[in-house]
């Protein structure tokens, strides 16, 4: 059992990590607007490469 | 007056209705195609706008855009709106912004954004102008952010868009109030996040003590719980007491206060625990609820934010660009409404709308002042006089001093009253109110009385728990969230469907109306008039080009049909300089004038035989006599008998008012369904008021100047596509969509919406009983009731979104 006195503070340490970045990703935008991306991902691309042959 | 035995002025010809083609582009149906001829194969347009952009999509390599977009309807009227006052300097100042390499950027609002297709020909704009850098769409608020060179011009991109059907309307970079916004939903979801990760956290640690750990593991435990607790007390819940403070401030008892007071309690009693070593730690429950709560309302503010901002709206209503005399060019110029000052001279055109309170500088015209006065008679003004916002001048040019703008003229001060319910309080909302605050306060009281109970026996830990659970666990949320929520999003899918509902009540009132007044041209008919026969007596010369001078000024349709049909025949000979003297509208009945001393009266006729009923007849007497006679035929809208019935079965009883002769009313009448003695003809704006009046819970269908009037008076006032500004002021309801449909769907989602709240109020009760006999007799926990409470606003939440089954074939049939 004394395997948990690294093991907790580990777990802390990760999660203490993510919600940095989580933090981090917030205040750069990423979460502003959730619908469009959605639906920008259907669109093709062909366009854009047949345009640059 | 015997049309048969005089010569023909001009060659009979039948109204051809059964060629119908579609429009490649938008689908639209049109009797007479514009076409054109690309690579042998021919395409047709219902008109010119359609086809320019079909061939500027070709020529870019967009011709995918047809592929993606099946459901497409016509973009909003375009119009030939030029926007050179977006080039003024001062608009560059405050709409502009300036990026680090040396770039443009700016926001614009995009009316008519509805799909994908929008989406992927928006954000290729620049392969279309190599000065546009990048577009960038945010389909839940239809805001396009584009970067450009400095050397292009404002209004070169405001055009474009036009140009594709998404009427654009600058918006301000005031940085603060849009940063401001955004870090708030930023920090919120911060506060969600830090939340989530310490209640995750500290349940892992918890399972283990339920589990039975106990002894120094148990005690670290519960420190570790109690060290984490602490940023989600005195940063992610910050949101709750700010709200308490608010409610304390105001004295209303809000939801917030109990929550505050439970959080209060169970951390006191936490960390005093803690610190003494005993075993009543409800970390988990704090954390728990905490995050739990703040992840609902957060939900709940993604949802209501993409609703139809109150902003973006008036915007639609307003006039953007006026034209002010600017003393050293020596001329009028085109700038943006925004920049008018007290003391400008502005020039009102003839058809313009008179957009502030001023006094008359130069020239003299008729107005109109029936949004004002009530009168639809128009009015002669001379200069020196005062005008007033919402009047409509008519006949020739005005030069106007501004005295007041906006909010402060007459008119402004008007439109403020009659906006007596602040927005989201609906009568249905304030009843839910009250009764939460009542709830509230019995569950604070069966709160108190457990706790002292069980002191009093003694068990003074028992009643804590017990007095916690309760107060956590009830939850009116259903109520203060439930119904709002239900409303906001139900506008929001109605404005997806192109109605646009000012505010909540409405959906309301129509659940209660029980009478539907219909006008008869535009609404059920096509209003697309045409002249089907044409007689002019052969003894007057330049009849055809009298008539349309004095046609051209009325914005009826009758009016509109009959200045297209003689502007072709119109001949260089034509003296226009010829004064139009007293020139006189009589809204829907016809209009009069005077040239040349000759009295002119262009009205309505009853048909002079029975057999040519469709008709619109219309007579054109000299001095009073018949000199001409013309036959107008409108076309009744495919679908308006199937809707009729409609109405019917949801108890809703079908009049038509019109200002048209008796024949005519009859004839359409009985073609739709409704009966004749609920027909009624000849009716002037005046006669359509009092006639409203007859009938408080009535909802008024109308268009055109014609009926601001009634649609002012009327319960539920519904204004169609192609409506002059006034209407739109005056209504509750606009349909940018034309025909009956859109009101089928207002109706039918208006019953759905009442529909869904009662469902969610049934729920809520349902569970707040419940709970509350689990709590009080504890057989649940503090942390069961802190997955509870939230999960039931939770549950009321989706409960909104998954609407009813009804809401949701709805939408789905009507949208892509």
């Amino acid at each position: 059992m004394n395997v948990l006195y690294f093991l907790i503070p580990l777990a802390l340490f990760i999660g203490a990590l993510f919600t940095t970045l989580f933090i981090w990703a917030t205040k750069n935008g990423q979460y502003d607007d959730l619908e469009t991306p959605a639906v920008r991902i259907l669109i093709d691309d062909e366009n854009k490469s047949k345009k640059r042959k | 007056m015997n049309p048969m035995d005089v010569n023909y002025f001009c060659p009979q010809f039948s109204y051809i209705k059964d060629m119908n083609y579609q429009c490649d582009h938008c689908h639209n149906d049109t009797s007479s195609p514009v076409f054109l001829r690309l690579d042998g194969e021919e395409k047709k347009f219902c008109c010119h706008g359609c086809k320019t952009v079909y061939e500027l999509l070709l020529k870019n390599n967009l011709g995918d855009y047809y592929q993606l977009s099946k459901n497409r309807f016509k973009p909003i009227d375009v119009g030939d709106e030029n926007f050179n006052y977006l080039d003024h300097p001062q608009i560059r100042e405050k709409y502009l912004m300036v990026n680090p390499d040396g770039s443009f950027s700016m926001d614009f609002y995009l009316e008519g954004i509805h799909c994908m297709a929008c989406l992927w020909l928006i954000e290729r704009l620049h392969e279309i102008n190599s000065l546009i850098i990048s577009t960038r769409l945010n389909i839940s608020n239809s805001i396009t952010h584009v970067s450009f060179l400095p050397t292009m011009k404002i209004s070169e991109i405001a055009k474009i868009f036009n140009q594709f059907g998404y009427k654009p309307h600058a918006i301000l970079n005031t940085k603060e109030a849009n940063e401001l916004k955004k870090n708030d939903d930023r920090q919120y979801l911060i506060k969600v996040g830090v939340a989530a990760a310490v209640s995750g956290n500290i349940m892992l640690l918890s399972i283990s003590l339920y589990a039975g750990a106990s002894g120094l593991m148990a005690q670290q435990f519960n420190w570790l719980s109690g060290i984490l607790t602490l940023p989600v007390i005195f940063y992610s819940a910050i949101p709750f007491y700010q709200n308490t403070l608010t409610a304390i401030k105001q004295k209303k008892l809000s939801i917030d206060i109990p929550i505050m007071l439970a959080i209060f309690v169970a951390s006191l009693v936490s960390y005093w625990s803690l610190f003494t070593n005993h075993a009543h730690v409800y970390f988990d429950t704090i954390t728990a609820l905490i995050f739990l709560l703040l992840a609902s309302r957060y939900i709940l503010k993604i949802i209501q934010s993409s609703a139809l901002d109150n902003n973006i709206l008036s915007m639609m209503f307003t006039t953007e660009s006026v034209l002010r005399y600017n003393s050293q060019k020596k001329l009028f110029e085109s700038i943006h409404f925004s920049l008018l000052e007290k003391g400008n001279v502005i020039l009102i055109k003839p058809g313009m709308e008179i957009p502030v309170d001023g006094k008359i500088i130069k020239g003299s015209s008729f107005i109109n002042c029936s949004l004002i006065t009530g009168e639809s008679k128009p009015i002669k003004v001379f200069p020196d006089q005062l005008i007033q916002h919402g009047s409509v001048n008519i006949e020739s040019d005005l030069e106007i001093a501004v005295s007041e703008i906006g909010e402060n003229t007459r008119l402004g001060k008007m439109l403020q009253s009659l906006r007596s319910l602040p927005m989201g309080k609906t009568p249905l909302t304030l009843f839910t109110d009250k009764v939460s605050r009542y709830f509230l306060l019995g569950v604070f009281i069966t709160s108190l009385f457990t706790f002292i109970f069980f002191a009093l026996n003694g068990e003074p830990a028992i009643g804590l728990t017990r007095a916690l659970t309760i107060m956590i666990i009830t939850c009116p949320c259903a109520l203060a969230i439930g119904t709002p929520l239900a409303f906001s999003s139900s506008l929001t899918k109605l404005a997806k469907l192109g109605i646009i509902v000012k505010n909540q009540e409405v959906l309301e009132k129509i659940n209660q109306a029980n009478t539907i007044v219909l006008d008869k041209t535009g609404t059920i008919t096509e209003g697309n008039f045409s002249v089907a026969e044409c007689w002019l007596s052969p003894n007057e010369t330049d009849l055809g080009n009298v008539i349309w001078y004095i046609e051209k000024n009325s914005k009826h349709p009758i009016a509109k049909t009959i200045t297209t049909y003689f502007s072709d025949k119109r001949g260089s000979k034509f003296n226009f300089d010829l004064q139009l003297i007293d020139y006189q509208e009589q809204s829907g009945l016809g209009v009069s004038a005077t040239i040349n001393s000759n009295h002119y009266n262009i009205c309505a006729i009853p048909s002079p035989t029975d057999k040519d009923e469709q008709y619109t007849q219309i007579g054109v007497f000299k001095n009073g006599k018949i000199v001409g006679h013309l036959k107008l035929m409108d076309t009744i809208r495919e679908d308006s008998r199937f809707l009729i019935n409609k109405f019917k079965q949801y108890n809703l009883t079908p009049l038509m008012i019109s200002g048209d002769n008796q024949t005519v009313v009859h004839h359409v009448a009985k073609s739709i369904d409704i009966p004749t003695h609920h027909a009624h003809a000849l009716m002037s704006p005046e006669m359509k008021r009092e006639f409203i009046k007859d009938h408080p819970k009535a909802i008024m269908v109308g268009d055109g100047a014609n009926d601001s009037l009634s649609l002012k008076e009327s319960f539920v006032g519904i204004a169609v596509k192609g409506s002059v500004e006034m209407s739109l002021r005056v209504s509750d309801v606009f349909f940018t969509k034309s025909g009956l449909s859109p009101l089928l769907t207002l109706v039918e989602v208006s019953r759905e919406t009442m529909k869904l709240i009662h469902r969610n109020l049934a729920i809520s009760l349902v569970y707040n009983l419940t709970a509350l006999v689990l709590a009080v007799t504890g057989l649940v926990t503090p942390l069961a009731a802190a997955i509870f409470m939230p999960a039931s606003s939770l549950t009321v939440i989706i409960s909104n979104l998954i609407g009813t089954k009804k809401l949701r074939k709805i939408i789905r049939n009507k949208i892509g």
